[in-house]
């Protein structure tokens, strides 16, 4: 099983995921075009972090997620332009006004689609393979049986997170300054902020940056429990997030998540044995941490 | 000097008529299924089908949203919806996921395809692409400025339209799926609960453990919540955008709200396509529009303010000043006397003002009133009752009646 899509910390970790057999796809990406990254990669460590996934013969996708104003595509089509000589394998963009950029200017890298919502049906599979983009990531607020609708008859590679945060909410305002404003005091840039729910008592981390305000999901997604559900769909990518996590901390869920595949592939009444084994060992290694299947397993009503 | 679109919501069939009526230059609604608003009146095929008759004998054009993200259920039945909108009159949808776009190009040619603000369209590299998709218009998101709006006008030829009037998401449009965390509902298939008006408390986590941040004002929680848009100092400025329309949100406001937004935008256009050297604000225009108003206004991202003055805390605002009381069917100009549908209580001796599609408002005490039977009536307390009622100045059908709190 080589499916896993995992995040990187800096170019070092480039390096040890790459040498990680699991792993299929290595994402990195910068604070200027892309949004929620765990390290900001400056050009010349992208082209690094690009030679060295080669050479493992791995996929490098930078993250170009942003949803971008008239004024920054300017740099925005020169950033494109210098990854395109880089020999990156492709990039992840939000705002199909990088896809116009990409086709106008002919970049040869691939593309993968990917909006955190909104990619919900299997026609976003057509309309993938219509306009050339390589893969879409589907909408993290899909069931099972959804994302196995859509990826039965798939047009397109597909990716789906597996593991980590839900970015439920992305907004332009700076939301804890404002209310600190109020407040008569001022945001502490070095604090990681909550969102106290008391009715259903979680708390929903809340970051700020220069690109506005970001709610993430209470309980992180963890699928630890459900490798076989997994192995059974179409499915191309499977995404361990670790933003919000320390590198220390998603190198040993990397680990785990191997080892549940490896053993659900070769013996599945050993992972059945495993498999609540590992998930007690995720909790431990992550204490301030809390975890549930998100949506997989769930129906939304409206 | 292109003269953009006046376009109002339709929450149901009523709704419709009264934009229609007191202005508008098209309309939109929703259907049963496939749009957003799932808490909304909506409209059944035949209200549909009655809507565009109405609306088309006003010369208003009528759009339909059917602006979810759809899940595979979500698809069935929709080439048929789409039919039967093309053969209605409809002259377009208004949509955000490809699989409606794609199926409306194949089903349903004639209909205008629009882009949904659910797309949070930042750029003119992105109507671009919707434009070579087959977009006939592009709805902008809401966190642009007059110049970036001016900028994509300037570089695109896709119709665009705007929003000028209304409640805003304080996210960008399509990317929060809050109701679906906090409540089951997903936010993208019309299930919104508004999350983000709720309240919350602000904590940290230090040496593993919440703590409350300490603050000023205890009282006062975080909310997401953003304020109404309001532009109705900013005609000019709008004009300048050369844009193709101008919307006004609410299909879930109420029919005071409707007629008192559609009249003052109607008239703030009219009299500057007139004459743009001497426009005025016309001072009456704002207090209209704060009577209808429910929550608080300002003047939002097309200033690029994001600042704390944008957002609501505690929202228990009541800045609605009046009731909605009724709305006249008939008038009798020989006797003075309004036939009256009512809408909410008001009895003798209450003051109430009179308003109509026209600028002309004015108030009176009521004096006397009767029912159907010719009973006098001292309180017109049952809703939907027919009322009669001596207006002090002519009045006309479709005219509305309001009482302050």
């Amino acid at each position: 099983m080589n499916r896993l899509s995992v995040t990187a910390f800096d170019v070092n970790h480039v390096q040890k995921l790459s040498e990680n057999e699991h792993v299929k796809r290595i994402i990195v990406g910068n604070n200027t075009f892309g949004i929620r990254q765990i390290y900001d990669f400056s050009l010349s460590e992208i082209k690094q972090a690009a030679i060295i996934a080669a050479q493992f013969n791995k996929e490098l996708f930078v993250a170009v997620n942003k949803i971008f104003h008239e004024a920054e595509f300017e740099s925005l089509t020169s950033f494109l332009q210098e990854l395109n000589e880089l020999g990156i394998t492709g990039i992840i963009f939000s705002d199909l006004g990088v896809y116009t950029v990409v086709k106008d200017q002919a970049f040869d890298f691939k593309l993968e689609y990917s909006t955190e919502t909104t990619i919900t049906n299997n026609y976003f599979t057509i309309f993938a393979n219509d306009h050339n983009i390589f893969s879409i990531d589907l909408a993290k607020e899909l069931s099972f049986k959804a994302i196995e609708e859509i990826s039965v008859n798939t047009k397109s590679a597909i990716s789906i997170n597996i593991h980590g945060h839900i970015y439920m909410y992305q907004s332009m305002r700076k939301l804890i300054s404002n209310y600190l404003d109020v407040q008569n005091t001022t945001i502490d840039n070095e604090q990681k902020y909550y969102l106290h729910d008391t009715e259903r008592q979680v708390y929903y981390p809340i970051i700020e940056n220069q690109q506005g305000t970001h709610l993430l999901s209470a309980h992180d997604v963890c699928t630890i429990q459900h490798i076989p559900n997994l192995l059974a769909l179409n499915i191309d990518y499977f995404k361990l997030d670790g933003f919000g996590y320390s590198r220390g901390q998603y190198d040993q869920l990397i680990d785990i998540y191997s080892l549940a595949f490896d053993t659900a592939q070769a013996d599945i009444d050993q992972y059945n044995q495993l498999k609540r084994d590992l998930f007690l060992q995720i909790k431990e290694n992550n204490p301030t941490k809390r975890f549930s299947t998100g949506f997989f397993f769930k129906e939304t009503i409206y | 000097m292109k003269k953009p679109e006046l376009l109002a919501p339709a929450g149901n069939l009523e709704k419709l008529k009264i934009a229609c009526i007191y202005g508008a230059d098209a309309v939109f609604l929703g259907g049963q299924e496939y749009g957003l608003r799932s808490n909304s009146d909506n409209f059944s095929l035949a209200d549909i089908k009655e809507g565009v008759e109405f609306a088309n004998s006003y010369n208003v054009d009528v759009y339909v949203t059917t602006n979810i993200y759809a899940h595979h259920e979500n698809l069935i039945g929709f080439p048929e919806f789409l039919e039967n909108l093309q053969n209605y009159g409809v002259r377009g949808i208004i949509v955000s996921d490809p699989a409606y776009i794609e199926m409306a190009k194949k089903y349903a040619p004639n209909l205008e395809i629009h882009i949904s603000t659910q797309q949070s369209i930042t750029n003119s590299q992105a109507v671009k692409f919707f434009e070579e998709y087959g977009a006939t218009r592009v709805v902008l998101a809401r966190e642009l400025s007059f110049a970036e709006i001016k900028e994509i006008s300037d570089k695109t030829n896709c119709e665009l339209e705007i929003f000028i009037h209304g409640a805003v998401c304080s996210s960008y449009s399509g990317r929060c799926t809050l109701s679906n965390h906090m409540t089951m509902r997903d936010s993208n298939r019309g299930g919104c609960t508004q999350s983000c008006r709720w309240n919350y408390d602000l904590a940290y986590l230090q040496d593993d453990q919440f703590k409350a941040v300490e603050l000023a004002d205890e009282n006062t929680k975080f909310a997401m919540s953003a304020k109404d848009m309001n532009l109705i100092n900013f005609i000019p400025e709008l004009m300048a955008l050369n844009v193709d329309s101008f919307k006004i949100e609410g299909r879930m406001k109420s029919f005071h709200y409707l007629a008192t937004v559609v009249k003052v935008y109607r008239q703030a256009i009219d009299a500057y396509c007139a004459d743009p050297d001497n426009y005025q604000v016309d001072p009456a225009w704002i207090s209209e529009l704060q009577k209808s108003e429910a929550r608080p206004t300002y003047e939002g991202a097309l200033i690029s303010d994001f600042s704390a003055v944008g957002q609501i805390y505690n929202e228990q605002y009541q800045l609605k000043q009046y009731d909605y009381c009724g709305f006249v069917k008939d008038y009798d100009s020989q006797t003075g006397i309004a036939k009256i549908e009512q809408r909410n209580l008001f009895v003798v001796g209450d003051t109430i003002e009179f308003f109509g599609p026209e600028n002309k408002i004015f108030s009176q005490t009521v004096t006397e009133m009767w029912d159907e039977e010719q009973q006098v009536l001292t309180r017109a307390n049952h809703p939907l009752m027919t009322v009669f009622l001596k207006t002090d100045q002519p009045v006309a059908k479709n005219w509305m009646l309001r009482k302050e709190k």
